[in-house]
């Protein structure tokens, strides 16, 4: 299990991480999520023992991670834009990383080579950027660590790639309970990777949630009324937006969908349809709410 | 399946550093073959020719003929290797890869710190290394091999600091192009900043000695720790081991705040500009001290160091220094309003560090501790007549303790104080065309509560300013300057009788009884001496004595001697007509007609008017008459016109007699027309010196036609640019 606890990270006078606390379970697949400069690949670079906290700590398995070769011995990064030396071949890379982490496996390597079909022999500054990726995730791959930490590493994979990719994590994690963060702009990416999110923005920490119940906890309908819907019709009910085109109506609301349905009949609906949500919709919702321009936000 | 290794941290370890040399190798290979070829080969092939004493005259040092470049190494590799080792730390990218390592900072910091000094010492290893084994195998000066590998450790110390100092502002600045102009600001500023603030001192402060302790000793471009190598380079120069040791010190220091540095924020700067480190702070405050101090000075140095200028330049200097490094590494202006702050503090500390020096807010120029307070007193200074005077670079070495020899230099240091202070320590314009030379004095005291007060004048020396000579006739100033004082008769070689031109009249072959009759005579004769007969004798000298002793009989004094400005053994005995217990002793042993002045046989007198011919060294001390020490001169140089106009030569006899009547071997204070005397037969010229107002009717009227005053107010004591001093020649002289 890893543990931020109240982590903080300042750079001059920006304060890239505020106060984040929250907690990654063994063997899950963890998002985090966030507009562009909302302090996850600090976050991220935190967890990895690369940055020293300000304040607060980071901890694997109840071990602090900073300085630590042993729980850092579990851990293992793909930065957005990995550094390989000039010149460098993936055997080179291999070479440096299995003296380097003592879970590395030349088998695992060997397999996951063929696997993508890699040239070992080539410098791999000379390959796309995608797949100076994959040659970072098949080392990352091979050093077996305990826990996987991605920033944006599916970035330029195609998406055969990026499927197999996918697989490949899920299979781990189901093996050998790995744990994996990720960091993505794209959403429906981490909605299909990943069992539990958390939002930051600003540094802090907007949502934590396993998917699932995130969904659950918001529903989007769409419904029509004879007669406009009274405005105290949804009163207790947290209404994240609210939509109306003639006498069609949608609405995003943070409830169930049986608690909303129980509110709108004595209305009289003329009909009512549960959209499903996606997470980029929650995500965006989610930071309007916190006063998120939503024009700035890149995917 | 999975097949997984073991490591442990030290296979981990050795495999990063190993990592990190195969970095370097390209660095470290290209240095070796550079450094062979321009140095190890040529040594050796040399070597190989050279015949033994050729070898030890030439060659010399263990690092040839081309060793004294060698000092470029440490200063050069360090920055090569010190950049490529922690350059790491200054692109994000890789500093993510090598701190999310499974390593412990600190040993991630040393493997590669250990890396770079590896591949820095691999050069110097390569040089040595051949050069060592040949200087053993031909060992021409009995070189130990516990020598060899001292000074080895002793270039790989030097190294180590400037490596460590390099890598101390890698670890403190975010990018490489800071690492290398923080770098290179800090090594020039660390020379500027101490050559500056020792002229600025120098020039403010009346008797500061800190400019003989670093300027003339340690150099202010060589007290550098980038350049500490250079210093082992010099022989005899006792600063080195101190300074080595300093730095080291500070390389230490530096050292462990490179690792806290490292551990704590090593990555989270990497390719950041703009944030503030402790290199960017250390780099704007002492720009800006040395732009203050260099704009200070230079238009100080136009207004007679007018305080009102010099604090405009100051600011303007320290201002303009400030901003462009503020520009340079944030790489805007937009910073700029923000970092005024900082410079106004910066301003009004180097404000107060002004006043403080220029207005003398301390009291130190006219501190002059009592009687009671001083143990004991160390005097150096150089030109006053038969003495031999302590030449210790700065350091004095002729160390008084009587209250008597205390009391002596104190009104001699009250002196200066009273006649130099006033004036602003700037007695004469020497430098510019003034024929007024001025003599060192450092005056250094002993204290009893342990600490050194310590001074250092230029004085011109004129007849008002007797406290040099009252010092001199101080009986232990004698026993510990006075050769024929301070060694027992068996110890001396000879002693040979020189007439008044400088011809050697006799070697006198004394026993030891008639050694210790000679010694005791002239004893006497200088113990009744004033000091106004061993400043002004009132007439010329008669002759000298020179003895000779053998350096094992001079024991400690040997320093003394060496250090002076005789550079040798001898000493000289000047007899003038007061000296009655020598003259009857040698009148006694009928060595009195060997005095006689020979004016038949000198053929031709050279004058020199200027009285500057040799420049600091003039007007004349005495030295031994045969010495080499400049106050001879050859033949063959005078009639080339050596002394830098058309021959001034005297050929009537009863001019030279005249002359003659009129010269003198022993002088402190006066000014006048340097002699040059050619006898029948001889390949050298004895020089002497004629006083102003001694000189001859005929000399007076031609300095007459050329408007030169020699009544002077040298003897005034007024400024000696007043004075005129036209060409004249023989020629002139004679019409």
């Amino acid at each position: 299990m890893i543990a931020l606890d109240h982590l903080t990270k300042t750079f001059g006078r920006e304060r890239a991480v505020d106060d984040l606390t929250l907690t990654v379970k063994e063997g899950s697949i963890f998002g985090l999520i966030g507009s562009n400069g909302s302090g996850k690949s600090t976050a991220l670079r935190m967890i990895a023992g690369i940055y020293a906290p300000d304040r607060g700590q980071v901890t694997l398995s109840d071990a602090p991670v900073f300085d630590h070769e042993r729980a850092k011995e579990q851990i293992f990064i793909i930065c957005d834009q990995p550094f390989i030396q000039a010149g460098e071949n993936l055997e080179d890379l291999a070479h440096f990383y299995s003296h380097i982490y003592p879970g590395f496996s030349w088998d695992d390597y060997e397999e996951l080579c063929q696997v993508f079909d890699m040239e070992r022999k080539k410098p791999i500054n000379t390959f796309s950027k995608g797949i100076r990726k994959l040659a970072m995730i098949i080392i990352a791959l091979s050093c077996n660590p305990q826990v996987l930490l991605m920033d944006e590493s599916f970035d330029g994979l195609d998406m055969v790639v990026r499927a197999a990719v996918k697989k490949l994590l899920i299979d781990r994690v189901a093996r050998q309970e790995m744990t994996v963060v990720a960091t993505s702009h794209n959403l429906y990416e981490i909605e299909e990777l990943c069992d539990h999110v958390a939002i930051i923005h600003k540094g802090r920490l907007i949502l934590e949630r396993d998917l699932d119940a995130l969904k659950e906890e918001f529903v989007r309908v769409q419904t029509a009324f004879r007669e406009p819907l009274p405005d105290d019709a949804l009163a207790g009910i947290e209404v994240i937006s609210r939509e109306s085109r003639g006498s069609l109506l949608t609405l995003i609301v943070k409830a169930g969908f049986s608690e909303l349905k129980e509110r709108l009949e004595p209305y009289g609906p003329l009909f009512l349809e549960n959209l499903p949500l996606t997470l980029e919709e929650i995500f965006i919702k989610e930071m309007e709410a916190v006063g998120y321009d939503y024009k700035n936000i890149t995917f | 399946m999975t097949t997984k290794i073991s490591l442990s941290n030290q296979q981990r370890t050795g495999f990063l550093f190993r990592h990190a040399v195969k970095r370097l190798k390209g660095v470290g290979f290209i240095s070796c073959i550079v450094y062979l070829a321009v140095f190890t080969i040529p040594f050796i092939i040399r070597s190989v020719q050279a015949q033994e004493e050729y070898f030890a005259s030439e060659v010399g040092k263990i690092y040839g003929f081309t060793g004294a470049l060698l000092f470029i190494l440490p200063v050069v590799m360090p920055l090569f290797t010190g950049v490529m080792s922690f350059q790491f730390m200054h692109q994000a990218d890789r500093a993510d890869l090598y701190y999310s390592l499974p390593v412990r900072r600190p040993t991630l910091f040393f493997t590669h710190f250990l890396a770079g000094l590896t591949v820095s010492i691999l050069p110097l290893l390569v040089i040595y290394l051949p050069s060592a084994v040949m200087v053993l195998i031909k060992n021409p000066f009995g070189i130990t091999l516990v020598s060899l590998l001292t000074e080895f450790l002793t270039l790989c110390l030097t190294l180590f600091i400037s490596y460590t100092l390099v890598c101390f502002i890698g670890v403190f600045t975010p990018t490489v192009l800071d690492h290398v102009l923080y770098t290179g600001g800090i090594g020039a500023a660390i020379s500027l900043g101490i050559g500056y603030t020792v002229q600025a001192l120098s020039q403010m402060l009346v008797g500061f000695s800190g400019g003989a302790l670093l300027l003339r000793n340690f150099g202010s471009l060589w007290c550098n720790p980038f350049l500490l190598s250079y210093r082992i380079f010099i022989d005899n120069d006792r600063y080195r081991w101190p300074l080595l040791l300093s730095f080291l010190a500070l390389a230490v220091v530096c050292l462990l705040l490179s690792v806290f540095g490292f551990c704590r924020h090593g990555c989270e700067r990497a390719g950041r500009v703009g944030g503030r480190t402790l290199v960017k702070e250390i780099c704007k405050y002492v720009g800006a001290y040395v732009g203050g101090l260099l704009l200070s000075l230079a238009l100080g140095g136009m207004t007679d160091l007018s305080p009102g200028v010099m604090i405009v330049g100051l600011l303007l200097g320290s201002f303009i220094a400030y901003t462009i490094i503020e520009a340079v590494s944030m790489r805007s202006f937009r910073t700029f309003g923000r970092s005024m702050k900082g410079y106004a503090v910066t301003a009004v500390c180097l404000l107060a560090l002004f006043s403080v020096a220029r207005f003398d807010l301390m009291g130190y120029q006219n501190r002059v501790p009592s009687t009671q307070q001083i143990a004991s007193v160390s005097i150096d200074y150089f030109g006053v007549s038969d003495t031999h005077v302590s030449h210790g670079e700065g350091n004095p070495r002729l160390t008084l303790e009587t209250p008597e020899a205390i009391e002596a230099v104190r009104n001699l240091h009250t002196g200066l104080v009273e006649s130099l202070v006033p004036m602003g320590g700037r007695e004469a314009d020497y430098y510019f065309g003034g024929t007024e030379i001025a003599k060192t004095v450092t005056v250094s005291y002993h204290l009893k509560n342990g600490l050194t007060l310590q001074r250092r004048y230029e004085k011109v020396m004129r007849a008002d300013f007797p406290y040099f000579e009252a010092l001199c006739v101080v009986p232990e100033f004698r026993q510990k300057t006075d050769l024929s004082a301070m060694v027992e008769p068996n110890r001396f070689n000879s002693f040979q009788l020189y007439n008044a031109v400088g011809q050697k009249a006799a070697l006198m072959n004394l026993d030891l009884e008639k050694q210790a009759e000679l010694l005791d005579a002239i004893a006497k004769d200088r113990a009744s001496e004033t000091p106004q007969q061993f400043a002004r004798p009132q007439s010329p000298s008669l002759g000298s004595i020179v003895i000779t002793a053998t350096p094992s009989a001079l024991g400690e004094n040997l320093a003394l001697l060496q250090k002076n400005g005789l550079n040798s053994y001898h000493g000289v005995v000047v007899i003038g007509t007061h000296y009655e217990n020598t003259l009857a002793l040698l009148k006694k042993w009928g060595f009195d007609q060997n005095l006689d002045l020979p004016s038949g046989q000198v053929k031709v007198a050279y004058v020199d008017y200027s009285g500057t011919m040799f420049g600091q060294e003039t007007p004349l001390f005495l030295s031994e008459p045969n010495g080499d020490n400049g106050y001879r001169t050859s033949i063959g140089m005078l009639e080339e016109g050596a002394w830098g106009k058309e021959p001034s030569s005297i050929l009537n006899p009863e001019e030279i007699q005249a002359l003659l009547s009129c010269s003198y071997q022993q002088y402190t204070n006066e000014q006048g027309y340097v002699v040059a005397y050619v006898v029948e037969g001889a390949t050298e010229a004895q020089m002497l010196l004629i006083p102003y107002e001694k000189a001859p009717e005929f000399l007076k009227k031609a300095l007459d036609n050329y408007e030169v005053d020699v009544t002077s107010s040298y003897y005034e004591g007024t400024p000696a640019d007043t004075v005129k001093t036209p060409p004249i020649t023989a020629q002139t002289i004679r019409e």
